[in-house]
């Protein structure tokens, strides 16, 4: 028997790191992240000439799918990943998948500069999204019609945002999907009536509001200081997922993220270190 | 002229000349500036014209992305040890290739509900294997589903065909669950929040005739359901899932007789069988009642790929009903009596003579303690391989041991068949992964029959009603019947 297994074994062992030596590493997924990844490979890169990194976005479904489906080593994710899309990895590769949580984000409610309104309690901006509210008047604000940005569903930020502000429930139905967090941004600053939401690196030319957990506790602006300390009640992890435990290349990879090297970039991009 | 007068004409001739030329320049400007806004608004009008087109199309291709096709071709090469001794009949030959599971699926992802129908092609020729509508809450906790479906019981059974790592689900679940699907309305509970997202339930009623095309033909229903669970370590990559399922069915018998090995409806005790019969059991109700536990282990440890050991276990009582369909004629002429046995010949073949009879009739209805179970390794090595090894045993009758099957007396015939004799099988296999839609596994199935004390026992096939003698197996010894598969699978 265990010469039968040596011999099943051995040629499996010796393919498998054949197939694995010398390719590029590959990044896919968050859009939220994409920024971030690309900082971190260029930083890594200049530090190992001889290391290959490749980034895309597309979205954190986009990055996990492809993580399932083997096209990409490494996926981002803004959220945690699935019970349906880890039940797939058990299937197909007999794996829970690794996570690595790599830093911490805000998810920022925008405004247009020019908006009066400073701050919203949750309850005001589920509302807002959910179409329940849809005049400006009904928080504070001038009379006029709320224009709804968000994400498209196969983000991480979208996902995020419905299951943990909008507590699960659907979007308006006159919400426009945007394609990225940097879209959503824009819209919003050429609308003086529109809000959207997105990760807090993005924030340029829009103004970010106050979020109040509840009615009678303070609105909290999204920073370095509220987010870490998780006084700002919209923030969450960002994450890198694998198929397996990290080998070579790819584990220094992400030893090097958690470095203070590594969270110093993604201080610098916007966000916040993991720990 | 006064110098001065002359330098102010010459001013003022140069200015206006300058008034002149800046005029024609804005003119020239404003021309062209109509002719930027114009294509400006050329541009605009075409954008929008684009973007109506992309709302159009966008809401065309949303509509059809809801509407998924999947496919699944299984083609293999099966190489016997023996001729003859496998249950699906090699005949003569010890090679042959064969289609296993060829299978076209289209589902509809819709608005709180979703649609599936699935063919497949195997060995029992083109059948409908799927066909069920379902609606659901909108926050995907509960969901409610009609039709043919899998029922809902266990860890294997629900685990998908192509994702399998063996060739064939485990010994006891083909033996008592053969098809996986039935006819029925199964509710699932989920919820991806606190606490209840470490487990799941679902629990159906359905038909129980284990054949989506057969038509219920008795009032009793099959009431089943499993409880799941989790157990993630995140810090450790390690979890334990497992559930505990339960399976009864209540059966009403069309057939004369009832050899009952787990006295579940009395009678009386025929200690040559080893067993309870009824004399008159038409429509005797019995009840095959299967508990199972399940647990899997996933272990992310080894570099090199993740680890998962599986295990399974079924108990209880299943009953086994050779033609149990409605009537068809008068009961009291056409079941008249069940077979016979003689002792009037010597050699076995002759011992054992049938009598013309109703079909109904001459197929024993049979209840049995039953006991199976099986663990698995699955090792991933890289993205691209698996090593599979499981063993696993099945006796469908705990009442009798193999010691006693197939003694014969003069009077009540032959105790047990090759129908109770237990099973145990280790499987090796390996998995390659070609690419998302290509896998080649290979295969080698060693199975180990339990052996009877009696040299000369007939095979007692009831499964088809008829008291076969051919083909003859001496079951007083290890068959010779193990299995290497070669298999590619294709799926989209």
């Amino acid at each position: 028997m265990k010469k039968l297994l040596a011999t099943i074994l051995t040629p499996v062992l010796l393919a498998s790191m054949v197939v694995n030596a010398g390719q590029a590493i590959t990044i896919k997924g968050s859009d939220t992240m994409v920024i971030l990844a690309q900082r971190w490979a260029e930083a890594y890169m200049a530090k190992h000439p001889g290391t290959t990194i490749q980034v895309t976005g597309g979205g954190s479904g986009t990055g996990l799918a492809a993580l399932v489906n083997g096209a990409t080593d490494i996926a981002t994710s803004s959220r945690p990943m699935k019970s349906s899309e880890m039940n797939q990895l058990k299937e197909r590769y007999a794996s829970l998948g690794v996570e690595v949580k790599t830093a911490k984000d805000g998810i920022t409610v925008y405004v247009s500069e020019s908006n009066p309104v400073k701050e919203l309690t949750m309850d005001q901006v589920r509302e807002i999204f959910t179409g329940k509210i849809t005049n400006w008047k009904d928080v504070g604000g001038k009379d006029a019609k709320i224009i709804l940005y968000s994400r498209e569903n196969n983000s991480g930020t979208y996902v995020y945002f419905r299951d943990n502000v909008l507590k699960g429930k659907d979007y308006a139905a006159n919400a426009q999907h945007m394609p990225g967090t940097a879209a959503v941004v824009n819209a919003v600053s050429k609308d003086p009536n529109s809000i959207g939401y997105g990760g807090a690196a993005y924030a340029k030319g829009v103004k970010e509001l106050a979020i109040k957990k509840n009615a009678s506790t303070p609105g909290v602006v999204p920073n370095a200081e509220t987010i870490k300390s998780g006084a700002y009640p919209i923030s969450r992890y960002l994450y890198l997922y694998l198929r397996n435990r990290p080998t070579g290349e790819t584990k220094a990879f992400i030893d090097w993220i958690l470095t203070a090297e590594g969270q110093s970039i993604a201080t610098k991009v916007g966000y916040f270190p993991a720990k | 002229m006064k110098k001065s007068t002359a330098l102010a004409l010459a001013i003022a001739a140069l200015t206006g000349s300058a008034f002149a030329q800046d005029a024609a320049k804005v003119a020239l400007l404003e021309a062209k500036l109509d002719s930027v806004s114009e294509k400006t608004d050329a541009v605009k009008g075409k954008l929008d014209g684009i973007e109506e087109n992309y709302l159009e199309t966008k809401a065309t291709v949303d509509k059809l992305a809801k509407i998924k096709v999947s496919g699944l071709i299984q083609a293999r090469m099966e190489y016997a040890t023996d001729t003859a001794q496998l249950d699906a009949g090699f005949g003569a030959n010890q090679a042959r290739f064969k289609v296993r599971r060829g299978r076209l699926k289209v589902a509809h992802d819709g608005t709180l509900g979703d649609y599936a129908v699935q063919v497949q092609y195997g060995e029992k020729g083109i059948e409908l294997v799927d066909m069920y509508g379902s609606f659901q809450d909108p926050w995907k906790t509960v969901k409610v589903r009609l039709g043919a479906q899998d029922i809902p019981f266990g860890y294997e059974i629900g685990y998908s065909s192509s994702m399998m790592e063996t060739m064939e689900r485990s010994l006891a679940e083909q033996k008592l669950f053969n098809g996986e699907k039935d006819l029925g309305a199964v509710l699932f509970l989920s919820y991806d929040k606190d606490f209840f997202q470490y487990v799941d339930f679902k629990a159906g009623v359905m038909n129980g005739q284990m054949n989506i095309k057969t038509q219920e033909n008795d009032e009793g229903k099959t009431f089943l359901g499993r409880l799941g669970f989790k157990a993630p370590i995140k810090d450790l990559n390690f979890e334990i899932d497992g559930g505990a399922s339960y399976y009864m069915n209540e059966l009403t018998v069309r057939n004369k007789s009832v050899v009952d090995y787990d006295n579940q409806v009395g009678g009386t005790k025929e200690t040559a069988k080893i067993a309870y019969t009824v004399a008159n059991a038409v429509d005797l109700k019995l009840e095959k009642t299967i508990i199972g536990a399940d647990m899997q282990a996933y272990f992310n440890i080894l570099p090199f790929g993740g680890t998962v050991l599986r295990g399974e276990m079924y108990t209880g009582t299943n009953v086994s009903v050779a033609n149990n369909g409605p009537y068809t004629g008068d009961i009291s002429t056409t079941v008249s009596y069940n077979t016979t046995y003689t002792t009037t010949a010597d050699t076995a073949k002759k011992a054992y003579t049938t009598k013309s009879v109703d079909p109904k009739a001459s197929a024993g209805a049979y209840v049995r303690p039953v006991m199976g179970w099986y663990g698995t390794l699955i090792q991933n090595v890289g993205d691209a391989f698996q090593v599979v090894a499981r063993y696993e045993q099945f006796d469908p009758n705990t009442e009798l041991e193999g010691s006693a099957i197939g003694s014969h007396n003069s009077v009540k015939g032959v105790i047990g068949s090759a129908d109770d004799l237990s099973w145990s099988q280790i499987s090796l296999g390996l998995n390659y992964f070609l690419s998302g839609n290509v896998k080649l596994s290979l295969a080698y199935d060693i199975k180990v029959n339990e052996t009877t004390s009696a040299a000369n026992v007939v095979n007692l096939n009831t499964k088809d009603g008829k008291n076969t003698t051919t083909p003859r197996t001496d079951w007083s010894k290890e068959i010779d019947n193990n299995l290497l598969t070669a298999q590619l699978q294709y799926k989209f």
